[in-house]
């Protein structure tokens, strides 16, 4: 009888833990939604051989390669942050890494993909692009990737996603073409 | 043993037992081991399976209707969509837990349900969100939250499920540049669970499942985790695990009624003759050894150790292994298990002499194997055995006479000798057994 009691918290604990893991991954990502700062990305085209398509936009930053000290120590899937800076035309990009949350600026968390070096002395961190997909509607998708790489490859520069980041979190909010959300773009290129 | 020779033995009992042939206690345990012996137990059982089938199937399509993006629905709405299954999913492992302990149907349905459910609310909001890629880190959430089910409500699919999982996330992770080593404690957490099994009845279903299942995947995992710094160790390292399984199977289930419920030793026996084909060939031999050490960066020279807990655990467990059968005097299974022997031969003298005396022991070794087990099957008059002795010898000529440089007639008259061979052993087993019905 005690050891039915005992599992029944235990199955209990479990049914507990399986809610509040998705219920923390929800939490954190409104939050990040509803109080972070807004940054727009520029974004590039997408290798067209991706093999698990479908049902998202693949979403490809550039500037994912920094340069770096040759003394500082990096290593691949080691937790980094990525510093975002603003340039002229309003559009964020990362312009540096640490590996210590940085005391002032904006910043968004992310890990090293892998570390080369060079033979003149320098040193390059590829990092791992915080976001890389828009999820959509799978008849959609197809379409919206084939209209995203169009004016991507036409350096069209009114291509860009919308991300909000709140201490160091980042969250994808939205791909745009011409001004237009993806979505209403395709819609109103159909009619 | 069929159905219909239960029914034969359950018969029989009663009368044993009031001749005092056999104890009731005794009879009992007949019982037990063979089980409900009417047609009602194929009926129970054939309707846990659809009805397990079913629930999968329905907890499948829920989650593909539910993975459309309805891009019309609020965010918020989504969210609530995702948790739906899981709490469904999670209702029903309870009521099943609280009420419907003892139906196997039951558990294994629930707790199926509820381990897809949990897998598909993680990406639904990852979906929601566009949350990257991280494939792992997804897997490895969704096993360990799943994981327990099979602990609580006593079910075996679950653990199946999280078998083939921890193997896929080995995989990625591996592929990845990662290192997938942590794969070992994952399956360790699991080990409890098919040592009860196993030890409640080694035989049943839920055992068989969970051995097939483990042999295969840890021969994926193996491959999947060597860090592969030292070049050829696959060699030892397979050779040592199919013999390692091969001589537990034969150990420990060797009166099991069906091969079905031989698992171990029908994926040793296929997969050490697998790799023993391949080494008759001389490119696996080549380029060995620690002259070869791989010092590259891609690899990593501490996961790098690994390799060789795993090379001492199966050279040794193969070995102890051996002993145990060389003890019972059993020829045949050594002769058998002995791959792992051969392998750590065949390495040295690859690395230190030849890659062509390793290749010729392989050779010598399939021939002797095939020789040996057609001259048991003519022993024992089997047929089955005999013809797989044979099979074994005319896959090595196959592969022999492809590749080497003998002439035409050379390869026809050692056809001819293999398929007089075929003939002679085959009519040697029926005169034998014509024998043996005159008698």
């Amino acid at each position: 009888m005690k050891n039915k009691k005992i599992f029944l918290v235990l199955f209990i604990a479990l049914m507990l833990a399986q809610l509040i893991v998705p219920a923390y991954m929800i939490v954190h990502r409104e939050l990040v939604l509803h109080n972070g700062k807004q940054y727009k990305f520029r974004v590039q085209p997408v290798d067209p051989y991706h093999p698990l398509r479908g049902r998202y936009v693949s979403v490809h930053l550039g500037d994912l390669q920094m340069t770096v000290p040759k003394d500082e120590k990096y290593y691949g899937n080691q937790a980094i942050y990525a510093l975002i800076t603003i340039d002229d035309m309003g559009y964020a990009r990362f312009t540096g890494i640490s590996r210590t949350v940085p005391e002032n600026g904006e910043y968004i968390k992310t890990k090293v993909a892998y570390v080369y070096d060079e033979n003149g002395g320098q040193k390059h961190v590829q990092i791992e692009a915080p976001f890389d997909r828009y999820y959509m509607e799978e008849k959609m998708a197809p379409q919206a990737e084939r209209e995203y790489n169009k004016h991507v490859r036409d350096r069209n520069d009114n291509v860009y996603v919308t991300v909000k980041v709140l201490s160091g979190s980042a969250v994808l909010e939205r791909l745009y073409i011409e001004g237009m959300t993806i979505e209403d773009y395709i819609k109103s290129n159909k009619g | 043993m069929s159905r219909k020779n239960v029914k034969w033995l359950y018969a029989e009992i009663p009368k044993l037992v009031s001749e005092g042939i056999l104890s009731g206690d005794m009879a009992d345990k007949l019982h037990q081991y063979y089980g409900e012996g009417d047609e009602g137990k194929g009926l129970k059982t054939a309707l846990t399976i659809f009805g397990v089938l079913g629930t999968i199937l329905i907890a499948a399509g829920i989650i593909l209707i539910l993975a459309k993006n309805w891009s019309e629905l609020s965010r918020e709405l989504r969210t609530v969509i995702a948790f739906l299954p899981l709490v469904a999913g999670q209702l029903l492992a309870l009521y099943t837990y609280l009420k419907k302990k003892d139906s196997v149907g039951w558990r294994e349905a629930s707790s199926s349900f509820l381990m897809i459910a949990v897998g598909a609310a993680i990406s639904l909001i990852g979906q929601t969100y566009n949350l990257p890629g991280d494939f792992d880190g997804f897997m490895l959430l969704w096993m360990l939250l799943g994981l327990p089910l099979v602990y609580l409500l006593d079910a075996t699919l679950p653990a199946l499920f999280y078998m083939i999982g921890i193997t896929v996330w080995a995989g990625s992770v591996q592929s990845n540049n990662g290192d997938a080593l942590f794969f070992w404690a994952l399956l360790g957490l699991l080990t409890p669970y098919i040592y009860k099994k196993i030890k409640q009845n080694q035989y049943s279903n839920p055992s068989v499942f969970l051995c097939w299942s483990l042999s295969a995947v840890m021969c994926a995992a193996i491959g999947i985790t060597l860090e592969k710094v030292l070049p050829g160790l696959w060699i030892i390292v397979y050779c040592g695990y199919f013999s390692c399984l091969y001589l537990l199977g034969e150990l420990r289930f060797k009166y099991s009624p069906t091969i079905w419920q031989q698992p171990f030793k029908v994926v040793g026996t296929l997969g050490m003759l697998g790799v023993s084909f391949i080494l008759t060939y001389e490119w696996p031999w080549n380029h060995i050894g620690w002259r070869n050490y791989r010092h590259t960066a891609g690899y990593n020279e501490i996961a790098g150790y690994f390799d060789y807990v795993v090379l001492a655990g199966v050279v040794l467990t193969a070995f102890y292994l051996l002993y145990a059968h060389w003890r019972k005097r059993d020829a045949y299974s050594v002769l058998w298990g002995s791959a792992v022997v051969l392998s750590l031969v065949g390495y040295t003298a690859a690395q230190y002499a030849d890659s062509m005396a390793a290749m010729l022991l392989f050779n010598a070794y399939l021939l002797l194997l095939g020789i040996v087990t057609v001259i048991k099957g003519v022993r024992i008059k089997n047929l089955g055995v005999t013809n797989a002795g044979m099979l074994i010898i005319t896959l090595l000529a196959l592969l022999r006479f492809f590749d080497s440089d003998l002439g035409f007639v050379e390869r026809g008259i050692a056809f001819i000798l293999v398929g007089a061979g075929f003939l002679v052993s085959n009519i040697l087993i029926l005169k034998k057994r014509g024998e043996g019905h005159e008698k």
